[in-house]
């Protein structure tokens, strides 16, 4: 499948989902208009790429602020990642936190918590990352 | 639904799953196992995006804040009346320039640099701040854009960005400086007690006409004003203004006549007019404001009254009683 990328505007975050890399980043803020068609859009990608039988995919998300349909989406989006992993892909998400923003790493830390099949680590947000 | 709600339902679930067959039971308990944990897990969800949401409130209100305090600093270094335009249709609406019909106000310290010469630099800088204070306050009370102080002059303008009709921005600049020399003379009293024996005498002049008004200067630093000859023409009627009075030009007074009476004054010739000018004083608001308010200046002699503002009305009366008895004494 050919890669998935979008750029990041004032409101949606960049995403390049690298299907020879196997890889996944969302960087940027998150407060789309249309939550449900943005983040709808990626799934799909995501659904197709996952059909491809992969056998890893690493995750980075470096979002420096995501409101609160966003947060949902995210939820959506782990679960979907721990799916795949419990079919057999290697997933490792890595999530990036400003760690002056403990509310951004609390919320990282908790849906950690209810991942069961994928990887998450958290990491330290660098201002070069953002 | 409470959670006490879900507790009590569960249980009750868990008992007739007790009363049931054993192959019954153990699929039935499986079922409400896995129900158990993805509530459990949408209760935990839920409960993260309320702390997102509080979180992120907080956020706002703490980021309005401090758009607050910037937009308030903001209006203290740019007009007041830019710097609303700015917040309700962004810097696009007012960063063309256009051509518009204003009434421009200039005035002018007599004898400034002899205040600057005689007085002591935190007496001249207290008198200043009070001074531009007071004037900023009633050109903002009538919807004046301030232009710019230039040393101790004013320059302040109507009509852009927002205008109230040609008319009424006229009589609105010609009622502020009205005022403003009123509550000078009442200012120079306060400066008399404080022992700055140094007059504060202000001229004041005023043009209506067509401006070129916007943003003018380059892309990196733009200044909102005014260019065109009525901006010249106001700072000519004021040099020719006598000290603690109000001047205005015949375009202005023609607007101004139905509100404010006014006497005639010297005819003058301004530069690309064929004929002579005639200038007017507006003595006064025709408004209800006005009959409120008697102002009276002599050599020895100075009287404000706004009976608006009298709150001690009997001290007001002995005062006037007390003056009146010593003038009228041999």
């Amino acid at each position: 499948m050919s890669d998935f990328l979008v750029d990041a505007t004032s409101r949606t975050p960049k995403i390049e989902l690298n299907a020879q890399a196997g890889t996944l980043l969302l960087a940027g803020e998150s407060y789309p208009e249309d939550v449900t068609q943005f983040y709808g859009t990626l799934n799909e990608n995501l659904d197709a790429y996952f059909a491809t039988s992969p056998t890893a995919l690493t995750v980075s998300i470096k979002l420096t602020y995501f409101n609160s349909s966003s947060a949902r989406a995210l939820m959506e989006l782990m679960d979907r990642l721990d799916g795949a992993a419990s079919d057999g892909i290697t997933v490792t998400i890595d999530w990036y936190c400003d760690p002056e923003d403990d509310i951004t790493q609390e919320f990282a830390e908790d849906i950690g918590a209810d991942i069961t099949n994928a990887t998450l680590t958290l990491h330290d947000l660098d201002r070069d990352d953002e | 639904m409470t959670s006490d709600d879900t507790e009590q339902l569960i249980a009750s679930l868990q008992s007739k799953i007790a009363a049931l067959h054993d192959d019954e039971k153990s699929a039935l308990t499986s079922d409400l196992t896995a129900l158990q944990a993805l509530y459990a897990r949408k209760s935990r969800q839920l409960d993260r995006l309320v702390k997102l949401s509080d979180a992120n409130e907080a956020k706002l209100t703490k980021a309005n804040n401090t758009l607050a305090d910037f937009s308030q600093n903001l209006s203290r270094f740019v007009p007041k009346t830019v710097a609303e335009a700015l917040n309700q249709t962004g810097s696009e609406a007012i960063a063309k320039t256009e051509r518009r019909d204003v009434t421009v106000f200039f005035s002018d310290i007599v004898g400034f640099t002899t205040m600057t010469e005689r007085m002591e630099p935190e007496q001249l800088a207290s008198v200043m701040t009070d001074y531009f204070t007071e004037m900023t306050r009633i050109c903002d009370k009538w919807g004046g854009t301030l232009d710019q102080f230039v040393g101790d002059a004013i320059i302040i303008f109507f009509g852009a960005p927002d205008s109230a009709g040609t008319e009424q921005d006229a009589v609105r600049a010609v009622s502020m400086a009205l005022e403003m020399q009123s509550r000078l003379s009442v200012m120079q009293a306060n400066w008399d007690a404080a022992g700055y024996t140094i007059p504060l005498r202000v001229r004041m002049g005023l043009s209506s006409g067509f401006c070129n008004v916007g943003n003018f200067g380059s892309d990196r630093r733009l200044h909102y004003t005014a260019l065109g000859n009525t901006m010249n023409e106001a700072a000519r009627i004021q040099d020719l203004c006598p000290p603690e009075q109000v001047l205005v030009s015949d375009d202005c007074y023609l607007r101004i006549r139905d509100h404010i009476a006014c006497e005639k004054a010297d005819e003058i010739q301004l530069r690309g007019r064929a004929h002579p000018t005639q200038l007017y004083l507006p003595i006064a608001k025709q408004d209800s404001e006005a009959k409120n308010i008697i102002l009276g200046r002599e050599t020895g002699f100075r009287l404000y009254v706004d009976k608006t503002h009298i709150k001690e009305k009997q001290n007001v009366i002995t005062l006037l009683e007390a003056a009146l008895q010593l003038v009228k004494e041999d």
